[in-house]
């Protein structure tokens, strides 16, 4: 619904991103407020106070039916007691009567239980998805692989975390450019068929390709040299981190969630290949 | 009982942790935060620039600003306090500040009447009493106190007192109180009044977003008035952001630049409104009227580049040498050439793992491109301070190992230093360049090294004043201190822990390594230990029996009464080490000698129990009862005799080997053992080949002792229990082959199941274990 962020002085957290609503949701459908809440905020605000303003200001705009509601916040554990407080204060608030706090859990929080701690709330959203280098050269897929998951997960730290988790696997892609191994930022709406223009890239790895002239792709400038690595969700390697997560099932039937749904990506799958991701988490 | 060298000891450290790092240094995008202002290893000070005012421009990659503007506030109140001075008011900063930035409207207006009127002002004391209301009352100077009301009016749209509640917009009376503003500004005397109404039409203008009327109100009003203030640049902010509004974008950007030079409270405003432009670089130089202003433009477009760039402080040099902010954009490339190059180099040489994500893409190369140009830079003698380019230079010889370069670059600039910052940042190259020259850090180098430490924990925050950005998020006073916590953090760890470790000294390397954790007590480094945890956990008895000899002794050196004075353990403490470490290598009558001189701490109420499953370890601080260490070593000893006798009762062996495992990583009193104990380490093959590693991780001992208890015993629940037992150890030690996991060893290649399943499938022990081990269960149902 909003993001919370630090003010320009610094001293207070203030709602931003608000969503602009210009028509109703569509009936039927279960819709879960979400506010995504900046780690930084923490050193400056009161965790009672930011709690109720979150409560009024969800009370303002949420639909009136939602009877869960989602707290984003990926917490450290500097941050950790402030956040921690604002969830318990957050969960008297009269807007949460009769409602379910989840939070999204982080696969490094799984990992650092300890010093991370589990967030005081009724469930977590597991995000299984950016668990990679992004900026790191390589032809790794930091969206999205089983050496990270595994690295992450363990064997059994999901089945022991202390929250029941929902599972949230990626559905996007994006293409990463290097400049002489650099980082050199993301390019969207890049995909296959622009990489098979084979003037213009040569595959060089599992997913990279190397630039070969000085051109223009979609509006991104790429020179002589530079390189891109592909990154894409295919339904095989879901289906491996699927398996991966229901061997560390919870006595507990996850909502499996994908993100993110965008119209352009979903049709680059079969209905039956979510499905069966699906299938095998449930 | 040979006990691991630190070299081996890091090379268990370094092969267990790249086993667990190797994935995840590739893996930190989503893992633990980093510091943004200490992720790589940094001796080059962002804050030696002589011109402050720059500190949200310092380089680092992992947040948009470095440091913080000087804050609005106060540079407005100077204005005004200079302005009421003028007018021989006595007015305090605190009154200014309650006055101008606390009071309401209604508050100020029941002043303007009672003066207006002439009738005594009815308010509280705070009020009368304030020196700037006496002020007002005594010189009747209302053109001023009507501007602060207005001021109040506009100040309703122009900033959002509630921003969970915010009200809608409304244009229409913005630009009534525009208009407004305008007629007072006509009728108004004093030019710093009249400045400030241009200021409010303008602004109430742009923010109804009538953009080319606020640009024609800046023009007007605000261009014709001589002024350096802070509302001149304020006025020309908003003037540039109308035109970027309006698609003027390299006009915009110039103006910002103007901005931008002159007044430090809005830079950070400044820079990101440039960064939106996206004008071109090129458009926005045509429009400056000289060199100086070239600069400025040029230095807002390079302080952008996260990557090297030689080009962008080439530049800026070009255009104007004696600019302030070039020093800024220098710190900047050594930074950069910290974080890509010496990181990693410096990460080699210590033989450590770097802590976070490392962009490591810079070469030996780049670093010799910089200094080409800060010895040419150096050698012209156009800047301001060439000793500043000379000491970055040297350092830049230190970074590529070039001590010679750097002894002759240090010498060259040391009679042109006139700031102590300067010569501080001298002083560490020097030092640096020092430790790196000497062939063996000896008791000669010592007593130097000395002098530097002490010299460096001067420059430590004192008392309550902390180096951390947490705790000062609204300014820049944390930035030096925090510097300096930091790179004698780096000295400790990265250059000289490592000498002592080549040199294989165990001793001065954990004091260094103490020391080093007294310096930045808050530093968490997650691959890391601590200096007491090295010394609880890591030394062999010999090395710990030198540092307590070395720790009582009353011939030490300065240097090493320096060190040991501030060793976080006492001799009594140290002793209980010694004991623990002899119960990690099994030595129990030796650990029972140094636990009755020393005193022992640790306590366990289970050590004893026998563990059928990997968990359920001890809380420590929940211990009420127990045994303490002494005793369980005392008991050891004891069932040690008792194996000596000619028939031993299974029992001591049980408890013999239970005592054994309960120690283990897997155990739940490893404290007995260990004080840190990382839930994500395991055996690793490469523990075989130390001792102590072996039986912590493999339990073998623990194993030969339930085997020989199931050897002696006749009852066979005991027999299946013990065996069970055996197996558990066994699979500590499951050796893998090709690609296999380690489930698969540990259940079908356990030397112990079969036995346990042909000959004690019907023991009631049997049959609870195999309810709750799925090894089992998983190992009988490939059975035939």
């Amino acid at each position: 619904m909003f993001d919370v962020s630090l003010a320009a002085g610094k001293h207070t957290a203030v709602p931003v991103a608000r969503l602009e609503q210009r028509s109703p949701f569509p009936a039927g459908i279960q819709v879960i407020p979400t506010v995504f809440i900046v780690n930084e905020v923490w050193k400056q605000v009161n965790a009672d106070t930011l709690a109720r303003q979150v409560a009024q200001l969800l009370a303002q705009t949420s639909p009136q039916q939602a009877g869960e509601v989602q707290i984003d916040c990926d917490w450290t554990r500097n941050s950790r007691t402030a956040y921690f407080a604002f969830l318990q204060s957050f969960r008297q608030q009269p807007f949460m009567q009769g409602k379910q706090l989840s939070v999204t859990i982080r696969l490094h929080q799984v990992k650092f239980l300890s010093t991370s701690g589990a967030p005081p709330a009724d469930k977590g959203l597991l995000m299984c998805y950016n668990m990679g280098n992004l900026r790191q050269y390589g032809d790794h897929n930091s969206i999205l692989n089983m050496n990270d998951l595994e690295s992450y997960a363990g064997s059994k730290r999901i089945a022991h975390y202390p929250l029941s988790l929902d599972l949230a696997l990626p559905l996007f892609r994006w293409s990463v450019l290097f400049r002489r191994h650099s980082y050199a930022g993301l390019l969207r709406n890049l995909d296959e068929n622009d990489f098979s223009n084979h003037r213009i890239f040569s595959k060089n790895g599992e997913q990279l390709y190397t630039v070969l002239k000085d051109t223009v792709v979609k509006g991104y400038p790429l020179h002589a040299g530079e390189e891109v690595r592909y990154e894409t969700c295919p339904p095989a390697l879901l289906w491996d981190a699927a398996r991966y997560l229901a061997k560390q099932r919870q006595d507990y039937n996850p909502v499996v969630i994908f993100y993110h749904l965008d119209e352009n990506e979903l049709n680059k799958y079969a209905l039956p290949e979510l499905e069966k991701t699906y299938r095998i988490l449930r | 009982m040979h006990y691991p060298s630190w070299k081996k000891l890091i090379v268990f450290f370094v092969s267990l942790l790249l086993c667990f790092f190797a994935e995840t240094i590739y893996v930190f995008s989503c893992g633990p935060e980093p510091d943004p202002y200490d992720y790589y290893t940094n001796f080059y000070n962002p804050n030696l620039a002589a011109g402050k005012g720059f500190e949200p421009f310092y380089y680092t990659s992992m947040r948009q600003y470095y440091g913080v503007d000087e804050p609005e506030q106060t540079a407005n109140l100077r204005e005004w306090s200079a302005f009421f001075s003028g007018r021989n008011a006595k007015v305090t900063d605190k009154d200014l500040l309650d006055f101008i930035y606390t009071y309401s409207r209604p508050q100020m207006t029941a002043l303007y009447t009672s003066i207006d009127k002439g009738t005594p002002l009815q308010a509280p004391d705070s009020i009368s009493n304030n020196t700037l209301t006496r002020y007002f009352i005594s010189s009747k100077d209302i053109e001023t106190l009507g501007y602060l009301m207005f001021a109040k009016r506009c100040e309703v749209h122009a900033s959002i007192a509630d921003a969970w509640n915010p009200p809608t917009p409304d244009p229409a009376a913005m630009m009534r109180l525009a208009r407004n503003s305008i007629q007072l500004y006509n009728a108004c005397k004093d030019p710093f009044i009249k400045e400030r109404f241009a200021y409010q039409a303008t602004r109430m203008a742009h923010f109804s977003k009538s953009y080319e009327t606020a640009i024609h109100y800046y023009d007007s009003l605000a261009a014709p008035l001589p002024s350096t203030s802070l509302i001149h640049y304020k006025l020309l902010a908003l003037k540039a952001g109308a035109l970027l509004r309006t698609g003027k974008k390299a006009e915009s950007v110039y103006l910002f630049s103007r901005v931008f030079e002159g007044a430090p409270s809005q830079r950070t405003l400044a820079y990101l409104n440039t960064g939106w432009a996206e004008a071109d670089k090129k458009a926005v130089l045509k429009l400056c009227t000289n060199n100086t202003e070239k600069a400025t433009v040029a230095a807002m477009y390079a302080a952008r580049a996260v990557t090297l760039n030689l080009g962008g402080l080439r530049e800026v040099y070009r255009f104007d040498p004696t600019a302030p902010i070039l020093d800024v954009l220098l710190a900047r490339e050594v930074n950069k050439l910290e974080d890509g190059y010496l990181q990693n180099a410096i990460n080699i040489d210590a033989n450590k793992i770097n802590n976070w994500y490392n962009d490591n893409s810079l070469k030996a190369g780049d670093v010799k491109a910089l200094q080409q140009l800060t010895d040419s830079i150096a050698g012209l003698g156009k800047v301001k301070e060439p000793a500043l380019w000379q000491i970055t230079s040297a350092y830049l010889s230190f970074m590529t190992k070039d001590y010679a370069g750097a002894h002759t670059r240090l010498a060259a600039a040391k009679p042109g230093i006139q700031r102590a910052d300067l010569q501080d940042q001298w002083e560490i190259v020097q030092l640096l360049v020092n430790i790196n020259e000497q062939p063996n850090i000896d008791k000669a180098y010592e007593s130097k090294l000395l002098a530097s430490l002490k010299w460096l924990d001067s420059k430590l925050p004192k008392g309550k004043e902390s180096n951390s950005y947490w705790d000062y998020p609204d300014d820049n006073t944390w930035v030096n201190a925090s510097f300096y916590t930091r790179m004698y953090r780096n000295l400790l760890d990265y250059i000289i822990a490592p000498r002592y470790a080549k040199q294989n000294d165990t001793i001065r390397l954990s004091l260094i390594l103490t020391k080093r954790d007294a310096v930045d007590p808050s530093y968490f480094r997650w691959n890391g230990t601590s200096g007491k945890d090295f010394i609880e956990d890591s030394l062999s008895a010999t090395q710990l029996l030198s540092l307590t000899s070395l720790y009582k002794s009353k011939n030490k050196t300065s240097f090493e009464k320096y060190l040991c004075d501030q060793l976080p353990l006492t001799e009594q403490q140290l002793g209980e080490v010694i004991a623990i470490n002899y119960v990690r290598q099994h030595d129990f009558p030796n650990a029972v000698t140094w636990f009755k001189r020393s005193g022992s701490t640790r306590r366990s109420e289970l050590v004893f129990e026998e563990q059928l499953q990997d968990f359920g370890y001890e809380e420590q601080d929940s211990i009420r009862h127990g045994i303490s260490e002494l005793e369980y070593a005392t008991r050891m000893v004891e069932l040690e005799k008792k194996m000596q006798g000619a028939k031993v009762a299974p029992e001591v062996y049980f408890e013999y080997a239970t005592g054994l495992f309960s120690i283990s990583y897997y155990g739940h009193s490893y404290q007995f053992s260990v004080s840190y104990r990382p839930s994500t380490w395991w055996y690793e093959p490469a523990h075989e080949r130390t001792t102590f590693l072996r039986e912590y991780f493999g339990c073998y001992r623990a194993e030969e002792y339930y085997k020989k208890a199931a050897g002696a015993a006749t009852d066979p629940e005991f027999k299946a229990k013990a065996l069970y037992m055996a197996a558990r150890c066994a699979q500590k030690h499951a050796q893998l082959t090709g690609k296999e996991e380690w489930w698969y060893p540990a259940t079908y290649k356990n030397p112990y199941f079969p036995t346990l399943v042909k000959d004690y499938r019907h023991t009631a022990f049997y049959e609870s274990m195999a309810a709750q081990c799925t090894y089992l269960q998983d190992f009988v149902k490939k059975q035939p």
